[in-house]
């Protein structure tokens, strides 16, 4: 009889121990690695460095690496990387063919720390990036939040970016880090300074708002707004006027830019997602815009997914940009950079994804290759081709 | 624009009205839940926004990069 209500006794106190256990006392750590590499080649004939005539073939070789480390409520994520860019136009700057302007390194940097609150509901992250290449030297820092509801069908999400950009050569010559000297103007028109302005300053505000329509429908909305201040002409885009006389590229001091996407994810039928996006842009420089984007994901088994997508992309030019020989020296703003023009473009892509699968592993792996290429109707074309290798650990107890 | 805008802040109204009347019981999240039905920009995507950023004269929406950070626009 007493070995009864010695075990009952025992069972009861278990059952309340178990019952006031705190829910945050189980910690875990969890490490993330992504190793990323991007190969990008492009060729057209519309090159703004010579005035909007002339070859854009460019080829980017971008390796980066991303580690994101989470321990109870909080996580701080790294990443590095570099743009090594091999350019025929930007070797049109100089007269000297093959010189020092038609290869270039972009490396960038950032850190983040994110603190999670309210049972993972509300995420808080703050971080800070620099980047720099042989003419440009950019520093950001960004903020950013999302609130879950308590039933998971609705998450809002807030950030904001803020760029601070110096525009002069000269920080990575003979050293790291050196002063900048001055701004690149083409060979034939460094006989003044164009512009009273070297830096750039971008301000960007992005709001979203995801909703779960049913059991297998998702859609979101999302806004942006950025404001641009500063030198935003690009100093070695040559512009060559209806008289014959030459100049470098003028565009106002600053610009407005205004977003909106709306996006809706479907799973049918137990193994096809269907990604679809619509965005639409307007700006103060006249540009409109509008790309449907879509892809199918179907997964073959639960390790292969397969993954072709399409895009399409209509564009109207800012009010500032005209062809080669047809800008008048009586207008303020000018450019030939058919980045800016009147256009549509197409993307073809696809991309093959693996998931781990199975047990007793002490970290997981998986894989993302995506190809894509783009055409745009004023004849550039170009492919990328993308490989990520993604490393978890299996999440601890601290 | 402000007819624009107006039917903006209807379909806002309309998605969050709808969390109310949305149920979906936790052996239903499977396809919710799957990574592919999130709505953010995965790593291998991300450098395909931000070619589309420099090449183009608009910015994509969520792009991490769309601005700042590169000689482009």
């Amino acid at each position: 009889m007493k070995r009864r209500y010695i075990l009952a006794g025992t069972l009861a106190f278990y059952l309340l121990w178990v019952k006031g256990q705190d829910k945050d006392t189980f910690k875990l750590s969890e490490t993330q690695i992504d190793i990323v590499y991007n190969q990008y080649v492009q060729d057209g004939d519309n090159s703004a460095v010579t005035g909007g005539e002339g070859t854009e073939r460019l080829t980017i070789y971008g390796p980066s690496f991303k580690i994101n480390h989470s321990f109870g409520k909080n996580s701080i994520g790294i990443q590095l990387g570099t743009d090594v860019i091999s350019s025929a136009s930007t070797d049109n700057i100089d007269d000297i063919v093959s010189s020092v302007s038609r290869l270039d390194a972009r490396s960038y940097a950032d850190i983040s720390y994110t603190r999670f609150l309210e049972q993972n509901r509300t995420q808080i992250t703050a971080g800070l990036s620099l980047s720099i290449e042989s003419d440009y030297y950019s520093e950001g820092k960004f903020i950013s939040a999302s609130r879950t509801s308590p039933n998971k069908n609705t998450t809002f999400s807030a950030s904001f970016q803020a760029f601070n950009d110096d525009l002069r050569w000269g920080r990575l010559e003979g050293g790291l880090l050196k002063d900048p000297v001055e701004l690149i103007y083409p060979a034939e028109l460094r006989f003044k300074e164009w512009y009273d302005e070297v830096k750039r300053n971008t301000y960007t505000l992005n709001l979203g708002v995801s909703q779960v329509i049913d059991a297998r429908n998702k859609m979101g909305l999302y806004g942006l707004l950025t404001l641009q201040d500063g030198l935003l002409a690009t100093p070695f885009h040559r512009v060559y006027f209806n008289d014959g006389s030459l100049a470098v590229e003028q565009l106002p001091d600053s610009r407005t830019k205004i977003g909106l996407a709306i996006k809706w994810n479907s799973f049918i039928s137990g193994k096809v997602i269907l990604r679809n996006t619509v965005n639409g842009y307007v700006d103060d420089f006249g540009i409109q815009s509008v790309s449907l984007d879509h892809e199918t994901s179907v997964k073959l088994d639960a390790r292969w997914a397969l993954s072709p997508s399409l895009r399409f992309y209509t564009q109207k030019a800012s009010k500032y940009f005209a062809p080669k020989d047809q800008h008048d020296v009586s207008e303020n703003f000018y450019t030939s950079d058919f980045d800016l023009s009147n256009f549509q473009s197409y993307a073809l892509g696809f991309a093959v994804a693996h998931t781990p699968f199975g047990k007793n592993h002490k970290a997981t792996r998986d894989f993302t290759l995506r190809y894509n290429y783009y055409g745009r109707s004023n004849s550039l074309t170009s492919h990328a081709v993308s490989f990520r290798l993604g490393i978890r650990s299996r999440p601890k107890k601290q | 624009m402000k007819r624009y805008l107006k039917i903006v802040f209807c379909l806002v109204i309309f998605l969050i009205s709808n969390s109310c009347k949305v149920s979906i019981k936790p052996y239903e999240r499977i396809y919710i839940d799957d990574p592919r039905m999130q709505m953010h920009i995965t790593e291998d995507m991300s450098f395909q926004h931000y070619v589309h950023s420099i090449r183009e004269g608009s910015v994509m929406t969520q792009a991490e990069k769309g601005n700042g950070g590169c000689g482009c626009n």
